[in-house]
């Protein structure tokens, strides 16, 4: 079972194990789901809350001119432009977070009972699409609220989620295994992601690469161009704006790595599997 | 979805065989067979095969790598070196109520706890009332399980583990759950398994059921295989080790001769003869043997009395005491050696503590209060005294009670059924 060099047959078994995993994980997620909203008073209100309150604090600072953020004229409110982007930011931190985890979460079980782990990686990430739907709830709130007319194409915007996730999964089944040999793992990535935030167009949209004054404009623009989160966020604004939006090298690029860090991190994950009960 | 076998499928040929060696995973190899400093064997060199219809017991001291094998045989842990054989469903029941979530009731929780376990959505509908009507929570079925009591959750957890039908199964001493209408109905239901074309591999530190539910036993120390065999023989020996084993520790540590004076008299010296007159440290069961003390008086006393008491634990099991029998030393100055000759003793195997005062004639005050001689180890019954047919012969022989008469029983003949 475990050699590194590429086979066929390993692909075969790794998706085989998953179908025959369908029904565990969807169990796996329900309880995941429903144990989460049932034990706190407010349920779903504190999946709606996080990129609400960033929202909230980011206008505040800007209505108060403390801090300065350059719009485009002819797009969209800010509030709604932060909303959006730390909703889809929040959306692949958390799946990546919640992946990485999910291991040391059940650790009781992984070192009781044999099923194959993958199952317990991708329900744990896979909770991150009721988020998403709850918070889409409060986007659509929030246009209502501003009479912001968004294009109807926009509902597609999920879709276009589904390599992210990939992405954060991918992460996920890479760190899962690390992070049951060493806790650190998750606290490092909760760290990245909360600096993360700031090098992608969340609360401040990317600087065009023919308006940067100076080299550091041109520096914060290469690190935007080099986050792949980026250039989905890019997309969904687009697509809430417009109703459209051009498939650029960076979009193409960041989908094309998401793909395939998702099938290195699945591979990783099924390497490392029969090494996991007995590290954890 | 297939338990252990998807993963141990590489060896088409069956049953369960050699297993070896758990500790890092993959497969073996002359760099896989060196150890790190921290590192051990949890296994070594373990080989046995477990056919179907066949209750094989597992037996072992804490720490002997019985639950590590388990982990290994159901896929948990993968073995460094070495390989596992299984040909067909195969269940551990390590657990029970493995994924059970307290929020969720107890119908949500059947179906996750049989998902994580391998069953289907339809199969766990089909035997829903089942599981229900076997763990006998009734109501509550609707009820997070949160509010269960402990017995009902175990119950719960068991209900569904007992209605996988494998064809493979490793139970680890679960069994110790729920009231005893309960554990009966565990019996019985493992029972049915046994009659059934299964193969089962039980752990479990209660020898009784160990020797009444498996025909063969594999007994484990330090992660290898001491010995395999019929369950009678294996259960005996296992239980003259750990006899052995507990009197030798306890004699290197606390039975130091430590204090034995007092301001009137002073023990010299004591050992335990056995029938044969010579000193040694165990006695088998039913044989004579005596307790021979040097007594030394700082000062001469009259007519001292002598109180010795042989306990197990806080309990008394027997006492030879002057003060009883009227018996005194006479006049005692200087050194003197007495001898207690215990000539039919009924005491089971085990370890026994010596404990010795030494009363004034009168039996108003101590010369010497409560020592510690050491100890008495009695060892199994060699010249078969006990009448030992039954069952559990080879367990209750060696140390369920503490003392054992000859007894008879008396069944009118004519009795109607």
């Amino acid at each position: 079972m475990g050699r590194a060099r590429f086979s066929l047959n390993v692909w075969v078994l790794m998706c085989r194990e998953m179908w025959d995993c369908r029904q565990l994980s969807w169990r796996l997620i329900v309880r995941n789901l429903s144990g989460q909203v049932r034990q706190s008073f407010l349920g779903w209100v504190w999946i709606a809350l996080p990129p609400v309150a960033t929202t909230i604090i980011f206008a505040l600072l800007k209505k108060a001119s403390i801090v300065n953020v350059p719009m485009p004229s002819e797009s969209m409110p800010y509030v709604l432009f932060v909303l959006l982007g730390t909703t889809i930011w929040q959306f692949f931190s958390q799946a990546t977070i919640m992946a990485t985890n999910s291991i040391v979460n059940a650790g009781n079980l992984v070192s009781k009972v044999y099923f194959p782990r993958e199952v317990l990686v991708v329900s744990a990430a896979a909770g991150v699409w009721l988020n998403l739907a709850i918070r889409v709830a409060v986007i659509g709130l929030t246009c209502l609220l501003l009479a912001y007319k968004p294009a109807p194409a926009a509902l597609l915007a999920p879709l276009l989620l589904v390599p992210l996730f990939l992405l954060g999964l991918g992460l996920g089944m890479l760190f899962a295994p690390i992070n049951a040999m060493m806790h650190d793992m998750s606290r490092m990535l909760e760290f990245a992601f909360q600096f993360g935030m700031f090098l992608a167009p969340t609360i401040y949209p990317t600087p065009k690469l023919a308006s940067c004054t100076t080299s550091w404009q041109t520096g914060l623009y290469w690190l935007h161009t080099l986050n792949p989160v980026t250039h989905y966020m890019h997309a969904v604004n687009e697509l809430v704006e417009r109703g459209s939006f051009i498939p650029d090298v960076g979009l193409v690029a960041a989908t094309i790595i998401s793909i395939l860090i998702f099938f290195i991190g699945w591979r990783f994950f099924h390497l490392c599997e029969p090494l996991l009960a007995e590290r954890l | 979805m297939t338990t252990a076998n998807g993963k141990a499928s590489s060896l088409p040929d069956s049953r369960l065989r050699q297993i070896s060696d758990g500790g890092r995973g993959r497969e073996s190899s002359v760099s896989g067979d060196r150890l790190r400093s921290s590192e051990f064997w949890a296994l070594r060199d373990v080989s046995f095969e477990v056919q179907r219809g066949e209750c094989v017991g597992l037996i072992g001291a804490n720490g002997a790598g019985k639950s590590t094998l388990f982990k290994v045989l159901s896929g948990i842990i993968a073995p460094t070196s070495g390989t596992v054989a299984v040909n067909g469903r195969l269940t551990a029941l390590i657990e029970v109520g493995s994924g059970f979530h307290p929020m969720l009731s107890g119908r949500e929780n059947i179906y996750i706890s049989g998902a994580i376990l391998g069953m289907s959505k339809q199969e766990i509908t089909r035997k829903f009332d089942a599981i229900v009507d076997f763990s006998g929570v009734g109501d509550f079925i609707d009820m997070p399980i949160k509010f269960y009591s402990s017995g009902m959750h175990v119950r719960l957890g068991f209900s569904v583990l007992a209605h996988l039908d494998p064809e493979i199964m490793l139970i680890d001493e679960i069994l110790a759950v729920g009231d005893m209408s309960f554990q009966m109905k565990c019996m019985e239901r493992i029972n049915q398994m046994r009659a059934g074309d299964m193969a089962i591999a039980l752990v479990s530190h209660s020898l009784f059921r160990i020797e009444s539910l498996c025909a063969r036993v594999v007994w484990f120390d330090k992660g290898q295989v001491k010995m395999i065999g019929a369950a009678k023989d294996v259960v005996r020996e296992y239980r003259s080790f750990e006899l052995q084993k507990a009197a030798k520790a306890s004699d290197k540590s606390k039975y130091s001769r430590g204090n034995m004076e007092s301001a009137f008299v002073k023990i010299e010296t004591t050992e335990v003869l056995n029938s044969d007159g010579q000193p040694c440290q165990s006695i088998p069961f039913g044989d004579e043997f005596c307790l021979r003390m040097q007594v030394f008086a700082k000062q001469k006393l009259k007519n001292p009395r002598i109180h010795l008491v042989w306990q197990s634990g806080v309990v008394v099991v027997f006492q030879a005491s002057m003060l009883l029998d009227g018996y005194n030393l006479g006049l005692l100055a200087g050194s003197c050696s007495v001898v207690c000759k215990v000539s039919a003793p009924r005491l089971m195997p085990g370890i026994y503590e010596m404990r010795l005062w030494i009363y004034s004639e009168e039996g108003a005050i101590y010369l010497l209060e409560g020592v510690l001689l050491g100890q008495l180890v009695i060892t199994a019954d060699k010249n078969k005294r006990i009448k030992a047919n039954g069952p559990f012969a080879e367990g209750l022989k060696m140390a369920e009670s503490l003392v054992h008469f000859e007894y008879d029983w008396i069944v009118p003949k004519d009795r109607v059924v």
